[in-house]
Parts: structure tokens; sequence; C-alpha cells
């Protein structure tokens, strides 16, 4: 499998005063041709922020270092210009409210076809065309809304299918969903991500997932990335992890309970005790330390690197979780 | 939308109803006898009751409000006491000055107000933005008729570029006129404009910050293409009802304005018939001036309506 996209220490900073703080720290990870990787972590982890440093969309007073290759192309090294004419066309993303990533004073089909029309430089009539074929596709034929229906006059599932049909739309290679339906009831949820892996799949995208559901972790993702603190503490390949977690944080999110293949779909991920430390007030050492029941002293000076711990598994800690 | 359009224009004649009953009321409960006026403090008591009858004084309240709400109907609008012309004719004469003073001041506050907001909004936090935005601020303390003066000062006096007052009528040369009308509406509009301008900035930053501008970026629309198409359409519904709310300041402004740049219009003939007590013509001017703030308030309605068409309240449960 060939290699689509390729992160390599990329860390985002932030300044506050004169003092600077790093909401990712050198997060590195590889996704091949039509791959799938999930993103897990608690919230503030930098997931969101993970996701838009790969579409170039970051917050102002954001900045991002390392490197994000795409086919070899080093997107943080281009101009925005360039930049502009990846997003949607290369890399698209899916957004987790449906009710307000859609502009409500424009129909839908108009919605669609603006992409079609600013990344593939399409006329009027034959963006039209396409996006009404889109919306059939994403499972809006004509008889449930038409083009020129407004996004509220639709349910929340109905406008995720749009949004599916606005990021599929210059068929990228890459897809990027931020938590994507979990603003849904279950069943409608589970509705909309079938649909979503289908057309993933079917145009052989790789899909990059963030999500706190570890069933849809399962069922959808290959690989898995943990994220603490703007950290990659843990990455391996789900079922590996099913398996067996070896960062004692990624443990406490699985929950101990937690087995392969037991879990359901919408299963939320446990608390842990503490929170995640907020950017500005992370120390050198391991950044899990103050809530971890396995720290040791030599967890403080310093950040543990990723090394391996077993097949394509990879791991941040100097006392890894062993399992019998 | 056709049933917006009749709902709205049913509330507007109902409007019109309860305004007409409540600045008949005012005005007819006002002291001040305008026989009295009219004829001198030193009438004989015989005079005043026969130019009571012959105005009409001597009916009783509800049928003196009939006659004349039946003549607004039939547009048979009355006469003047103090100038003994049919009202219509002096209100005919004056709206020639003022329905396009307050015209062009309207469009002025608009197409200034608005792409100065959004301007400041695509900067926001630079220096460009907090000195537009203190701009706004300076010319929103102004008020109209110290604008007004100032701008005498500039642009009459010092540059000889526009007149400095009066109004040489249409007639003559209509771009005389019109050079007439400049200075003053931009007094007038000034000030509106800075109000607006600082509401669309917020409106906008409001819009710029909503998720589907960053779908529309995610789509590879460009900063601009976004804040055009996505956002600013969004700022603009609450920025139009603003809009709205402000056209009776507006009116009221023009009233000042009038008198400072002498401007025989219909704010200068309010004051003048106020003073003579010219019953008539007071109570036609100001519901006059209800119907034109209300008729103004039904097309930013509207407008609003087409821009978001969730306003119709036919919403999906
Ligand atoms: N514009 C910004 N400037 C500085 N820091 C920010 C900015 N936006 C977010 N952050 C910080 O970045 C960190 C990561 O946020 P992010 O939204 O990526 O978390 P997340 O993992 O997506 O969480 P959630 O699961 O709640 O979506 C948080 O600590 C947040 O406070
Ligand atoms: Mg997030």
């Amino acid at each position: 499998m060939s290699v689509l996209l390729e992160v390599e220490g990329l860390s985002l900073r932030v300044r506050r005063g004169a003092e600077y703080a790093y909401l990712l720290e050198r997060v590195g990870f590889a996704l091949e041709v039509g791959g799938t990787l999930g993103v897990v972590g608690e919230s503030g982890c930098g997931k969101s922020m993970l996701a838009l440093a790969l579409i170039g969309l970051l917050p102002r007073g954001v900045a991002a270092s390392g490197a994000v290759r795409l086919d070899g192309t080093d997107l943080l090294a281009l101009p925005e210009r360039a930049r502009r004419a990846t997003r949607g066309r290369r890399i698209a993303m899916v957004f987790q409210e449906p009710m307000r990533a859609l502009n409500p004073t424009q129909p839908i089909g108009r919605q669609v076809a603006e992409g079609l029309r600013a990344q593939l430089g399409l006329g009027r009539a034959e963006a039209d065309a396409r996006a009404r074929a889109l919306l059939d596709r994403v499972g809006l034929p004509a008889g449930v809304a038409s083009p020129h229906t407004l996004p509220h006059r639709l349910s929340g599932g109905q406008r995720q299918r749009v949004l599916i049909a606005i990021a599929l739309a210059c068929e990228p290679a890459l897809l990027i969903a931020d938590e994507f339906s979990t603003a849904l009831d279950m069943g409608t949820q589970a509705q909309v991500l079938a649909l979503l892996a289908e057309l993933v799949a079917e145009r052989r995208m790789a899909l990059l997932m963030i999500t706190h559901d570890l069933g849809l972790l399962a069922q959808v993702c290959a690989r898995a990335l943990v994220l603490y603190a703007g950290r990659a503490v843990e990455a391996a390949p789900t079922a590996a992890l099913f398996a067996a977690r070896r960062h004692p944080y990624t443990e406490g999110l699985f929950g101990c309970s937690l087995h392969a293949g037991h879990t359901a779909p919408g299963t939320r991920l446990p608390t842990i005790r503490g929170q995640v430390p907020p950017p500005f007030a992370r120390g050198p050492g391991c950044c899990f330390a103050g809530r971890c029941g396995r720290v040791e002293p030599d967890c403080l000076p310093e950040q543990p690197p990723l090394h391996a711990a077993g097949p394509a598994h990879r791991v941040a800690c100097l006392h890894p979780v062993v399992t019998v | 939308m056709i049933r917006a359009v009749g709902a709205r224009l049913g509330g507007m004649a109902l409007t019109l109803l309860l305004g007409s009953v409540i600045v008949f009321l005012l005005l007819n409960a006002l002291p001040g006898d305008p026989a009295l006026v009219m004829l001198g403090l030193d009438a004989t008591p015989d005079a005043v009751v026969r130019l009571h009858h012959q105005l009409g004084l001597d009916l009783p309240l509800p049928l003196r409000y009939l006659r004349w709400a039946g003549g607004l109907l039939t547009l048979h609008l009355g006469t003047s006491l103090t100038y003994a012309v049919p009202v219509s004719q002096l209100l005919a004469d004056r709206l020639r000055i003022t329905l396009p003073l307050a015209g062009i001041t309207l469009l002025l506050s608009v197409a200034i107000g608005l792409p100065v907001g959004v301007a400041a909004a695509a900067r926001q936090g630079r220096v460009s933005d907090t000195a537009i935005m203190v701009a706004a601020q300076l010319f929103k303390a102004i008020p109209d008729f110290w604008g007004g003066v100032l701008l005498i000062l500039l642009f009459a006096l010092v540059l000889h570029w526009l007149p400095s007052g009066g109004f040489p009528g249409w007639e003559p040369s209509p771009l005389a006129a019109l050079r007439a009308l400049v200075l003053p509406a931009l007094a007038l509009a000034l000030p509106q404009a800075a109000i607006l301008a600082r509401f669309m900035r917020s409106a906008t930053l409001g819009a710029l910050s909503e998720d589907f501008v960053r779908t529309a970026r995610a789509k590879g629309l460009g900063t601009q293409a976004a804040l055009w198409r996505h956002a600013v359409p969004n700022a603009l519904v609450p920025v139009i009802t603003l809009v709205g709310i402000q056209f009776p300041l507006l009116l009221t402004g023009t009233i000042i304005v009038e008198t400072v740049f002498d401007l025989p219009g219909l704010g200068r003939l309010v004051l003048e018939a106020i003073d003579q007590r010219d019953l008539p013509v007071v109570q036609d001017i100001v519901l006059l001036l209800v119907g034109l703030v209300v008729l103004v308030n039904v097309a930013v309605d509207l407008a609003a309506l087409r821009l978001d068409p969730r306003l119709g309240g036919e919403r999906r449960a």
C-alpha cells in the first residue's frame, strides 16, 4: 500500500504574552491510500486542532511546524494559494454539528455545487447536475429534498447527508471526520456512518476519523492513534489495541472491563480521575504523570519517547501496562 | 412569500388605524385653541364660536375623528388653517424635498455603513479595524445638526464645493437641487452609517465564527469568497432590521437638518404648523410620518425574509 499522508513532528504552538504552549507536540503518523485511522482522546487533547492543521484552517494565532506530506508534498511549506487548491479537492472534512455546519440562508444544492465550481472550475449547469446526482447518492433523492431546499427544512440526519455530499463532491483522497454525527440520535447516527463508510470504501478514499466512540473505532478504523495533552501516546492497529493496551492512559480510556469485540456501538469513553492539563500548564515530563497510577520518579524529568511495543504498535511510556 | 406580503400589509393597515386614533387623540387633547391663534387674543367670543363652527371644532370628538379619517381614505386632506391651501398641496410641495432627502440619507447610510462594517470585521484586531471603529464612535456621538454645521463650514465655506443651504427648487436644474441636498443628507447619514457600521461589524464577526463559514473554507473557498458569499448574507439579516428601527430617527433628524440647512421640507412645515396650531396640517403630517415608518419597516421585513427564509415561521419540527 502506498502512503497517502505522512505527518511528521507536527507541533502547534500558541503564544500568551511572553509564554508559549503547544496544542500538539511532535505528533507523527502515516495513512495509506484508502486506509482508515481513528484518533481518540479526551476533550481538549488537540484532536480537532490536528484535523484543522491537516486541512490548513487553524485559528489565527496557532502556528504549525513539522511536516504534513500529502503524496510527498509538504502542505505546511505551501503558500496559501496552493494550500487552498488542496482543500475540498484532495482533503475534505465533515463536521460534527449538522445544524450549524450548513449556511441557513442558502439552498443545499448551491452549497454542494459551490465546491465543484470553486475547485473543479465547472460551469453552473454542470455543477448543479453533479450536485443533484450527489444528493441522490447520499440518500436525498428528488422526493425527499430538492437542490432548492433550505437546510432548516431538513432533519439532522438529512443535513449530515448534505455535508457528506459537500465533502465528497470533488472526490478527495482523504476525508477527515471530526466527531461526525455524534450530535445525532443513535439510529440516525448509525445510518449516516454506514453511508459514510460505504462511500469512502467505494471511492478508495482514506479516512481519518476523530471519535469518542470506541465501538465506532472498532467498526470503522483499521488503525488507532491515542492523543493525550497534545502528544501521541499510543499508536496501534485497532485490533491490537482492543487486545492489549500498553499506555496507562489508553487503558484508563478503554476501561478495565472492556474487551475486544464486546463493545457495542455508541459506547462512550469512561472517565478517568482528574483532567487533561490545559496547554499552558503542561510540564516537561510525561504529561499523564499527574493522573497515572503507575507513575515512577523517572517519569517526571522528560517526556518518554514512542517506542515499539509489538508489531506496528508503539507506546510512549516507560512503565507500560503488561497484560498476561 | 405572497402570504407573507399579505400578512404584513394587513398588519400595516392595522398599525395605521391605531396610529390615526392615537395621533388624533393626542393632538386634539393638546392645549391651545387654533381659533384663538388665528384670530388673535382680542377676538370677540362671537367670532371664536363662528370660526369653531367653520372649522368643525364644535362637533363631538368621535365625529371629528370620523370626518378626518374618512377624508384621509378618500384623499380629501382638508385645508390648512394658516396657509388657507389644501393640505394635500402643501404636503406634495414639501415631500418633494423631504422624500429625496430621506431617500438619499438612507442610501448613503447603508452604502457607507455596511461596507465599512464588513471591512472592519475582515481586519479584526488590526490597526485599521481600530481606526475605523474609533471614527465610527466619533460620528455616532456627533449630533446631526452639529455635524451639519461642520459640513457646511468645510464644504461650503472653506472648499466652496456645495451650497451652504437653501433650496433652488427642482425645476430650474435638478442637478442644483440635488447638490443642495448632498450636505444635509451627509450630515444625517454619517451618524446613521456609524451606527450601522458598528452593528454590521459585530454581526459579520458573529457570522464569520459560524461553522458554516468553516465548511465553506473546507470546500476550498478563499477568505474573501467565504466572507461575501456566506458570512455577509447572514450578517445582513439583523442589520437590515436595524435599518428599519433607525428609520424614525432618520425622519426626526430631517426636521432638525431642514432647519439648519434652510430647506423648506416637511420637517420645517411640521414645526411651523405646530407653532400655529394648524391642526389639520399637523395631524396629516404626523400620520404621514407614521405611514412612512410602517412602509419602510414592511419593506425591511420582506427583505430580511428574502435573505433568511427561516424567518417565515414555517419550520420543520
Ligand atoms: N484558537 C485557539 N487558541 C489557543 N488555544 C486553543 C484555540 N482553540 C483551542 N485551543 C486549545 O487547544 C486545545 C485542544 O483543543 P481541541 O479542540 O483540539 O480539543 P479536542 O481534542 O478536539 O476536544 P473535543 O473532544 O472537546 O473536541 C484545548 O486545550 C483548547 O483550549
Ligand atoms: Mg474537537
